[in-house]
């Protein structure tokens, strides 16, 4: 071989090849060959090559401009062909928009909200070189992942580390009550910062100076809600607004209220300062109290920067366990969750999501694909005639492309109407405020576009090859039965569909059973009929009018039991420092929690004493006596552990008085029960009444009055206990619900296509019915004959959606220390109820075609 | 008869200068010559089509050169169809431009 032969570019001739064929392309690669040899010489190889390629590219614009009128003129055609052949099947078509629209709105809703989970944070100016600073504290036996860090922190930090630009603590201050003039209420969204906060988190500002709103240490911004709730149309700067009835703050700043997509949520803000007036400790390296965030310098790597602050606590505090490491704000929201920091995160929702969203699609398309190929007989006879009068198979696969996408595109123009009659049920679900011009953003138009695209090649793709290999001699000779064609594949789709439902079934019933497992576990207390109360906040104000009020109630009718507890039971504890017993430190092994309750609190929750008793009031206030639980009795050793002596701080020693029974000191679904310590106190955050079941109503009204009479100041707000405790699981609910939509959904345009293609079978199978019972076969003969190739389809998705379902779910409920466990019976059921629903469906179409008239059907033979 | 562009009138009257050793580039030499610049390989194959789609040329395969890495060069020739348009073209053009002398430009 020449060797110069070689030397032209071999995807330019790669080029040619891909738009030209026979002569045509034998022409232009010897013309671009020589031309190219003749240039070489002057201009060097890499200039004609670039050459030669412009000119190729030029050679196809000026071809597709040619082709570009008659392509239109083709294309006008498809499309009229296209809306008779759909105004001609009417219940096919009817079906397939259905299920295609169905299936587009389920797509966009879901994307739109994965869109919105994926936009968290990222709406802040720095938001990229923004972390969290966050800990991690290791136990002999177990590592706590934990958001909080010491109070002194972030000055260290800022101080030591000149890659910091700004570093900034935020705490909660919890429920607190808040007034101007005569409007009062409780504040549960009260942000502590400091001064910087502003600078560093881009939270629009209405009014106000971001960079010194905070500077007075009793400023306040507040948002605009909060403005109109306190002050209505006036001007909120300057004004007054008094917490817990002693401190007063000024108005400084007015934002903008906080975007949903931000993972910090808030009403409003005061300085950091005031956390210190609250009573906590904020120059302790051994309490972690505030969040932290950093801005980071752009340049460092904060992977190499998280590696020079890793041991930063131990510098200052020898003793701790405290290991740091940092979290990029853009994914603080997908890959941690607040109130259980060692969780994935939402990244696990948004992925199973977008997963369905477009498994729902999917399932659409097939509807689509299969009606198309089914009713191929239909269309044979214009296929051959078109191929006869010349038109490529390129053409073909052209007209049913363009058909589909007419299709996919009348579809979405129905999606819109769709999405604009379950928005509000949509939103009630993800807790979202997603209203219609969402989806009219830059990037929803693309992926509205792609989608519809998607939709329309991959449902028309196998319609078009399919029918466009039709040889017409064929076609015009047989006089029908081309359905027969692709029918494995057909059954393959329909067994993609029916798999997907079932696996859906599987999973919203088994992820039901464990939503119902958490709700109503064994929690070892009775939440039943237990009012909730909160006062704000423990001091000695507060004591007084709890005392008051449980004297005023206790003897009342309906009320069984009063008692208050420093912490709430569906969070129940704080962390211990410092526990000793027999000379052992007990929390470096593992963490152990303290709260302080009142007289009759085990009473009123009714958990049951083990060993000794529980506080009573005749033995005096108890200072010293401790009741703990199960699970630290066993830490503590073998043997009674009544009488025995634990040490708690420098200054406490208590005795133990009594064991209970171990309890749920949160929400069932994070973790086991741990260690626990209970005090008698008189600072308390939360009353607890137990009322009668009878008439609560009533009861109500009555402790309403009653704390109307002792605390007119203080807004009479309450809960019921077991409704809190359902609130826990809100998020799991959720996902059972929005699972449980997904299935329904699924199932019906399963059913939809199951329906037509039951129908098509029965009407391609008339004559063979009509000729059976002329024979003498029966109507249950021909229903089985008819219903068994669906059975075996029902017997196959079984079989695939079994070990799949099962798979999925061992690794959800792997998250769940309390877990049901995945019965088999729950499997079986979900198949036979897919097993009815099919059978169901198309038997109205198979019932129809066994109990005709075989004469009817065999008259014109 | 329909008129032709500017470019496929340039083509065909090349076709027919070159007389049997029409083929792509020597066409493309004989166009730039005429009108003074350089012509674009790309430009070519579309009027070229074009007429042996409407009858005035027709397409048959010369010889392999090796210069064409072995390749068969398609000839192109004018058809009487072909050689009829041209005549016309001039006898419009006369007529177009009659009466209208050189310094009228000036």
């Amino acid at each position: 071989m020449c060797p110069e032969i070689r030397q032209f570019p071999r995807c330019l001739k790669r080029l040619l090849r891909l738009f030209y064929s026979g002569d045509a392309c034998q022409e232009k690669l010897g013309d671009f060959e020589e031309y190219y040899r003749a240039k070489i010489k002057i201009r060097g190889k890499f200039q004609t090559s670039l050459w030669c390629f412009f000119q190729m590219i030029r050679l196809l614009i000026s071809e597709s401009e040619l082709s570009f009128y008659w392509s239109c003129a083709m294309f006008k055609n498809y499309v009229i062909i296209a809306f008779r052949s759909l105004k001609r099947h009417k219940i096919y078509s009817f079906i397939t928009i259905t299920g295609l629209t169905l299936g587009m709105a389920v797509f966009l809703l879901t994307t739109v909200w994965v869109l919105h989970e994926l936009s968290f944070d990222r709406f802040h100016e720095n938001a990229s070189s923004i972390y969290r600073v966050s800990e991690k504290r290791y136990f002999p036996d177990q590592v706590q992942l934990n958001f909080r860090t010491p109070g002194p922190l972030s000055h260290r930090l800022k101080e030591d580390f000149p890659e910091i630009h700004k570093s900034v603590r935020v705490a909660m201050t919890g429920e607190r009550v808040l007034q101007s003039g005569q409007k009062k209420f409780y504040e549960d969204w009260i942000l502590t910062v400091d001064p910087e906060f502003f600078a560093l988190f881009s939270f629009a500002f209405i009014e106000g100076d971001r960079y010194s709103a905070l500077d007075n240490p009793n400023a306040i911004v507040i948002t605009k809600q909060i403005a109109e709730k306190y002050f209505g149309k006036e001007n909120p700067i300057g004004k007054i607004l008094t917490m817990d009835g002693r401190l007063d703050f000024t108005v400084t700043g007015l934002i903008k209220d906080v975007p949903s997509n931000s993972h910090l949520q808030f009403d409003m803000v005061v300085p950091f300062d005031i956390v210190e007036k609250l009573g906590w400790e904020t120059d302790a390296w051994d309490f972690s109290m505030a969040l932290t965030y950093i801005q980071l310098d752009d340049s460092v790597d904060h992977r190499v920067f998280e590696k020079k602050i890793a041991g930063l606590v131990k510098n200052y505090d020898q003793k701790s366990n405290i290991e740091l490491y940092l979290k990029p704000l853009t994914k603080i929201y997908l890959f941690s969750s607040y109130d259980k920091p060692d969780a994935q995160g939402r990244i696990q929702y948004v992925t199973v999501f977008s997963l369905l969203g477009v498994l729902i699609l999917i399932v659409a398309c097939i509807n689509f694909m299969n009606l198309a190929t089914a009713r191929s007989e239909y269309r044979s006879r214009e296929i051959g005639m078109r191929k006869v009068i010349g038109a490529s198979k390129a053409h073909i696969i052209r007209q049913f492309l363009v058909e589909a996408m007419c299709i996919a595109f009348l579809s979405l123009l129905l999606t819109p109407l769709l999405i604009q009659i379950v928005l509000p049920g949509f939103n009630r679900i993800t807790g979202g405020t997603f209203a219609f011009p969402d989806f009219l953003s830059v990037t929803m138009i693309f992926v509205v576009l792609g989608g519809t695209l998607f939709t329309g090649i991959l449902s028309g793709s196998y319609p078009a090859f399919f029918l466009s290999s039709y040889q017409p001699v064929i076609v015009f000779k047989k006089s029908s039965s081309s359905g027969h064609r692709g029918a494995f594949l057909r059954k393959s789709l329909v067994l993609v569909q029916l798999s997907i439902s079932l696996i859906l079934l599987i999973l919203s019933a088994v992820i039901y059973g464990q939503i119902d497992f958490l709700k109503n576990k064994d929690l070892g207390l009775n939440k039943e009929h237990v009012v909730s109360i909160p006062l704000g906040i423990a001091n000695e104000e507060n004591s007084q009018i709890y005392k008051r009020f449980k004297n005023e109630i206790t003897n009342a009718y309906a009320v069984e039991n009063v008692t208050a507890a420093f912490t709430h039971p569906t969070s129940f504890g704080t962390r211990a420092k410092d526990v000793v017993f027999e000379g052992k430190k007990l929390d470096e092994k593992m963490p152990i929690n303290i709260t302080s309750v009142d007289f009759d609190f085990i009473e009123t929750l009714k958990i049951q004493v083990l060993e000794g008793r529980s506080f009573a009031e005749r033995y005096g206030a108890e200072r010293n006596n401790l009741i703990i639980n199960e699970r630290l009795k066993t830490i503590l050793g073998e043997g009674s552990a009544l009488n025995k002596t634990l040490e708690i701080g420098s200054d406490y020693k208590g005795n133990i008085i009594g064991v209970v029974k171990d309890f749920h000191l949160e929400s069932v679904s994070n973790s086991q029960i741990g260690p626990l310590i209970l005090f008698l106190n008189p600072g308390i955050n939360y009353i607890f009444v137990r009322i009668h079941p009878d008439d609560v109503s009533a009861t109500l009204e009555r402790l309403e009055q009653a704390w109307m009479k002792i605390a007119p100041n203080l807004p009479f707000s309450y809960s019921f206990l077991d409704e809190e405790f359902n609130q826990l699981y809100t998020d799991v609910e959720n996902l059972g619900t929005i699972l449980r939509y997904f299935t329904i959904i699924a199932g019906f345009i399963a059913c939809l296509g199951l329906f037509a293609l039951s129908s098509f079978a029965a009407e391609r199978r008339t004559k063979e019915i009509g000729i059976r019972k002329v024979l003498g076969s029966s109507v249950g003969d021909i229903l089985i004959l008819l219903n068994k190739d669906f059975l075996e389809l029902i017997l196959i998705a079984n079989l695939i959606a079994w070990p799949i379902s099962w798979v999925l779910l061992e690794s959800w409920l792997e998250n769940f220390p309390y877990r049901v466990s995945i019965s088999l019976s729950t499997f079986a059921l979900a198949g036979l109820l897919i097993l009815f629903v099919t059978l169901a469906t198309v038997s109205f179409q198979t019932l129809k075609a066994s109990l005709a008239n075989p004469s009817r059907s065999l008259r014109y033979e | 008869m329909r008129l032709l562009s500017r470019s496929e009138e340039y083509v065909l009257l090349a076709v027919w200068r070159l007389q049997g050793n029409a083929y792509t580039l020597s066409i493309l030499d004989q166009i730039s010559e005429v009108t003074g610049y350089q012509w674009q390989i790309g430009a070519i194959y579309v009027p070229l089509e074009k007429l042996r789609k409407k009858g005035y040329l027709k397409k048959k395969k010369g010889d392999p050169t090796p210069e064409r890495g072995g390749r068969s060069k398609f000839l192109y020739e004018l058809t009487d169809l072909g050689r009829k348009a041209l005549r016309e073209i001039k006898e419009v053009q006369e007529t177009a431009w009659a009466g209208i002398s050189k310094i009228t430009f000036d």
